[in-house]
């Protein structure tokens, strides 16, 4: 068994144990990383009387202290870069990460210069990636349930030949 | 004739070395040590207000710098309705390369105080004798010499980041101590730091630094083709996305001489209420949460949504995004419009509703009143705008100054207040939110037949401005356009004003007040960092 | 205080019951673009005109390969705009979520 294998499998592991204990509830703590308050304005929407998703057990939390899962949007600037380190770094194990909106998932349309680093992903490991620019607040639950394996994500790499 | 622009010729005759008018813009190219006086002369004896100022690299054509003062020359309302002499004032100055600086004006109008800054950091022109000549928009972190708006900057570089310290202003004295704030907040909202100096808990001195969200946004325009750019103006400021993109659409069909068709004219109109509905529902719940008024928050929240999702129902997306484009607008509303007028006139009854339980509770009212006050002359002198500037008393409103899209066909009016606290600022957005059902109904009724956009193809060389009032006030683009790409686009949210004020807004104001304070002047973040 | 307990009953519940009851984006809902692979004649006018830069055309020696990319995707719909083919169009699917960048994924390809 070489090296990465070992790795991988126990990542797997570790992962099976993350979703157990988080298997009823999950603090989450947004943090945004230099989006354009558009996907601001969906996460806060998922705290009012329609989505309402402390519901399933989900709280959006003050600090990263008190959270299990990050929940990320925006690009990561060059000047949110170290902030955001920090934030995770003060984010006790084991914790997810969510990249939420297209500038999370690869930098949307802001891509890669001086001042915007091209997503999460560059930077943190991303356990789920929502993209919507902004993603309604049903895709958003979505795919905090398919970071907890409540879910499965339906979407699969399509490949036609002709 | 504009009055204002002929004392400028008049005064300064010996200093103009050229002058251009394009529409409602007067552009004056000045000798450089001349534009102080100027500027100085608009802003304190002719009392125009100063708008922006933003500077262009023209080393390749014209072998300089160039700096813009844009200032908006506004007449006396006749009947309350606007005089057609109304429009922009721009001073240029040329800079020369080997002597790369200006002399501010900042100690004579205040509100230049970060455009300043901002062309120090991303041209690096330096302003002499300017007060406060700190970095603004690149950290301490960012090399000396590496300037990125320069043309010679490459977008893609990463500079490496070097040791450098950034000094706050500090407070002392016995019992005073700092608390610092952000960037990640508490609450669900964009990245920003805050020290405030408190002894117990009057806060003494407030100083925000901002820039944390800075995504390259004026670089990446000049990058892109211009169709791209579209959707790039509808992302600088997220939940302002229309008012943003229809003032980048207004300066280039400006440059490209076309007249959108009228229906465009109306569906962007109704566009930007919807913006400006769903905006004001969401400050109105934020005050509500912040003085724990959760009854009113959930509320509001409630009619919030029920906008965004008429948003999506009419136009595909819950912020209506995709819908502008140069030349008219993407997708036809006519089919929609039962759905808007029905949806409306039950929001009209349940926001009243709201409206009349919130301002009747004394609890809310015990938080609010005299809460965060503006004063007049410092609105003034910041040059506040939108919501914040008609709460403390100053009658201005882009959609009547400087009318644009079907707005001189609509009657509204432009409501104004004096006291300049939250409760003002919360009045002045409740009784916005009447104005726009009505200018929408009005909008839905006179709804013109006829096509929704015309295509535009060739863009001639040429420069012009782009205004809107967005939810949060006056948001201006000045684009220049060189062999059909984007030479140049300066983007002035009305947050970029807003700012500066909250640190007047908080002073002798208790720390926990200070998140209704911000709430209630509706700040943007993004739309300011860019 | 009667009187917001008359607007709260009024009012009454509200919360949706998603996620256990499908939720169906309204008509004309910017979704998921489709690529319907039958009709693409790789021209690659969506690929130059996409604002993100999310779809790519690959013209290899044997096959060309047309992919696009939700990840980054803005749904702005130029690519359904400019398509002369109508071969990719916007659809109302909006749970995308996904734990891998590489489900995200969706190409079509033709052998030369």
């Amino acid at each position: 068994m070489t090296v990465e294998t070992e790795i991988e499998i126990m990542g797997q592991h570790l992962n099976e144990r993350i979703k157990k204990i988080f298997g009823r509830s999950l603090h989450i703590r947004e943090v945004d990383a230099g989006s354009c308050n558009g996907c601001e304005v969906e996460v806060n929407a998922l705290s009012n009387p329609i989505y309402d998703i402390e519901r399933f057990g989900l709280h959006i939390v003050a600090s990263p202290r008190h959270a299990d899962m990050l929940l990320v949007t925006g690009p990561v600037t060059r000047n949110m870069e170290l902030a955001l380190l920090k934030t995770y770094n003060a984010t006790p194990e084991p914790k997810l990460v969510a990249a939420m909106g297209s500038c999370a998932c690869n930098g949307g349309i802001f891509g890669n210069t001086y001042a915007s680093g091209g997503g999460v992903d560059k930077f943190l490991p991303v356990d789920v990636y929502i993209p919507g620019c902004p993603p309604r607040p049903q895709a958003v639950i979505f795919g905090l349930m398919v970071a907890l394996d409540k879910f499965d994500q339906k979407i699969k790499r399509m490949e036609v030949k002709a | 004739m504009n009055e204002h622009t002929d004392a400028v010729r008049k005064d300064f005759k010996s200093e103009i070395l050229d002058e251009n008018i394009s529409g409602s813009e007067t552009y004056f190219r000045v000798k450089e040590d001349a534009a102080v006086r100027i500027c100085d002369q608009l802003y304190h004896r002719m009392d125009c207000a100063l708008v922006s100022i933003f500077a262009t690299d023209r080393r390749k054509k014209e072998g300089c710098f160039r700096i813009h003062y844009l200032f908006s020359s506004e007449n006396q309302l006749q009947n309350d309705r606007v005089q057609t002499a109304n429009g922009f004032i721009i001073i240029q100055i040329d800079i020369a390369e080997n002597a790369p600086h200006f002399h501010s004006v900042t100690s004579r109008v205040p509100a230049a105080n970060w455009y300043e800054r901002e062309i120090q950091d991303m041209f690096g022109l330096i302003p002499v004798g300017h007060p406060d000549p700190r970095r603004l928009v690149n950290f301490e972190d960012w090399p000396p010499k590496s300037y990125p708006l320069r043309k010679d900057f490459d977008i893609r570089t990463k500079p490496e980041r070097v040791k450098g310290e950034y000094t706050y202003r500090r407070v002392e004295g016995e019992g005073v101590y700092e608390i610092l704030v952000g960037p990640v907040h508490a609450g669900v909202i964009e990245p920003g730091h805050f020290r405030f100096s408190v002894a117990g808990e009057p806060v003494l001195n407030l100083e925000i630094r901002h820039f944390y969200t800075h995504k390259g946004v004026e670089k990446l325009f000049e990058n892109i083709t211009l169709d791209k750019a579209v959707f790039l103006a509808e992302r600088i400021s997220g939940d302002n996305s229309v008012a943003h993109v229809v003032a980048f659409c207004q300066a280039v069909e400006k440059i490209a001489g076309v007249d959108i068709p009228p229906r465009a004219r109306y569906v962007r109109t109704i566009l930007m209420e919807l913006e400006r509905l769903y905006n004001h529902l969401g400050d109105i719940a934020g005050i509500a949460t912040d003085v724990a008024y959760a009854f009113g928050a959930a509320h509001a929240n409630l009619l919030k949504e029920e906008i965004l999702q008429l948003n999506e129902i009419v136009t595909g997306s819950r912020l209506l995004r995709g819908m502008n484009t140069i030349g008219g607008v993407r997708r036809d509303i006519g089919d929609k419009k039962d759905i808007i007028s029905q949806k409306l006139s039950a929001f009209r009854n349940d926001f009243r509703e709201l409206m009349d339980l919130l301002f009747a509770s004394p609890s809310v009212a015990d938080r609010i009143e005299t809460t965060g006050r503006i004063y007049n002359d410092i609105a003034k002198g910041l040059h506040v705008v939108g919501p914040a500037a008609r709460a403390s008393g100053i009658d201005r409103d882009t959609r009547r100054d400087h009318p644009y899209a079907a707005y001189p066909d609509l009657k509204f009016k432009v409501p104004v207040l004096k006291a300049g606290d939250v409760n003002a600022r919360t009045r002045v957005r409740a009784d916005e939110v009447y104005e726009s059902i009505g200018i929408i109904e009005q909008a839905l009724s006179r709804l013109p037949d006829g096509d929704i956009k015309i295509s535009v193809k060739e863009i001639h060389d040429g420069y012009a401005l782009g205004y809107t009032e967005a939810p949060r006030g006056e948001t201006l683009y000045w684009v220049m356009i060189e062999n059909n790409r984007i030479e140049r686009c300066k983007v002035r949210d009305p947050s970029f004003c807003n700012w500066l004020a909250i640190e007047y807004a908080v002073l002798d104001n208790i720390v926990p007040d200070f998140p209704i304070i911000n709430k209630s002047l509706s700040l943007s973040y993004s739309g300011n960092d860019m | 205080m009667f009187d917001i307990l008359k607007k709260t009953l009024k009012t009454g519940t509200v919360t949706v019951n998603y996620p256990k009851k499908p939720d169906i984006a309204p008509a004309g809902f910017r979704g998921r673009p489709e690529i319907l692979s039958d009709k693409c004649t790789y021209c690659g006018e969506c690929a130059s005109v996409c604002p993100p830069g999310v779809i790519w055309l690959e013209e290899g020696m044997s096959e060309k390969t047309l992919t696009l990319s939700y990840c980054g995707c803005i749904f702005c719909g130029r690519c359904e705009e400019v398509c002369p083919e109508g071969s990719i169009r916007l659809t109302q699917d909006y749970e995308l979520a996904s734990k891998t960048k590489d489900a995200l994924l969706t190409s079509t390809s033709r052998k030369l």
